[in-house]
């Protein structure tokens, strides 16, 4: 029996560690942690392995395991996140469908070539800068291309809530890259010259 | 995942617009742009296909015409660079984690913890 459930677990959750491992990766912000919280998540979901459903999303029921343990980390207080009200009023300017980096940009790199210039560090300075709320929901569209429904389970939010943490989360990712940009002379009055 | 619009696709639009899209520079943002379209930036069809374009990037158009809205990136020279913008900083999300990946000594070690388990 035993056998069967430890065959059946490293058939269907192991190839995922990967992706487990680059979602507490960005979670954690650290590869130490990253590390223990995959060995944490694989651990409880082997001990749970009998409420897996065979044949629904491996990956996503891990990614929930996983990200529920680094929630229970931070409460914690092993990392301290940026607290988002998500009740805010909306900003008329910085909501407006019309991205304002757009106008920003727009004499000089349209189509946000500079993006391409910014080096990988930066890149994922500025993601993990990111509230966790903003950085799971970006993570998990942008780079794991899962859909918005898959995210709303995920995260346990709905769907609208997904689509506003991915419209905020991109937002300051793009201006935080954009300042980057400006502040290293890779966007300037200067035109850009190709390489 | 299928999902995302082809990139490609843009490319090839950019070689239909005789690569005046495609540099990145000096793009004609005057009002009444020749895309075939009968509307000036600004107008209820940029606006509307301005605020689909997350939804139509992360294929969730949901009810809306994919056809229509497709067609509106693809001919309007105002909104086309919208769609390269975000696809611009995408691909800069995805370049810089593309060599993460977790130590060999990793799965190893799981293996371990789950006879022990």
């Amino acid at each position: 029996m035993d056998a069967d459930k430890r065959a059946s677990f490293e058939r269907e959750a192991l190839p995922h560690m990967d992706a487990v491992y680059r979602f507490a990766l960005r979670l954690t912000g650290s590869a130490d942690q990253a590390q223990d919280l995959v060995q944490d998540t694989f651990l409880r979901a082997f001990r749970s392995w009998d409420q897996y459903t065979p044949g629904t999303q491996c990956k996503s029921w891990l990614f929930t395991i996983c990200r529920n343990l680094y929630l229970r980390q931070r409460e914690r207080g092993q990392r301290h996140d940026e607290i988002v009200d998500e009740n805010a009023p909306r900003d008329q300017g910085s909501e407006s469908p019309v991205n304002p980096l757009w106008s920003a940009v727009e004499g000089t790199d349209p189509e946000g070539e500079f993006f391409a210039s910014i080096v990988d560090a930066e890149v994922l300075k500025a993601i993990d800068a990111l509230p966790e709320e903003y950085r799971t929901a970006v993570v998990l569209s942008d780079l794991e291309g899962m859909s918005y429904d898959e995210i709303a389970a995920l995260v346990d939010v709905p769907v609208g809530t997904v689509k506003s943490r991915l419209f905020r989360g991109r937002r300051r990712l793009q201006q935080a890259l954009y300042e980057y940009a400006v502040e290293t002379g890779v966007l300037g009055a200067s035109p850009r010259t190709d390489e | 995942m299928s999902r995302k619009p082809d990139m490609g696709f843009f490319h090839r639009l950019k070689r239909m617009f005789g690569g005046k899209a495609s540099s990145g520079h000096g793009h004609d943002h005057t009002p009444g742009h020749d895309c075939g379209h009968e509307h000036e930036h600004g107008s209820t069809a940029c606006q509307e296909a301005v605020s689909l374009l997350y939804d139509y990037l992360d294929g969730e158009l949901r009810g809306v015409s994919e056809e229509r809205v497709k067609a509106h990136f693809e001919l309007c020279r105002m909104c086309h660079p919208h769609v390269r913008f975000e696809e611009s900083f995408r691909a800069a999300l995805k370049r810089a984690t593309a060599g993460e990946a977790p130590p060999p000594e990793l799965k190893d070690h799981l293996l371990d913890l789950l006879k022990e388990a």
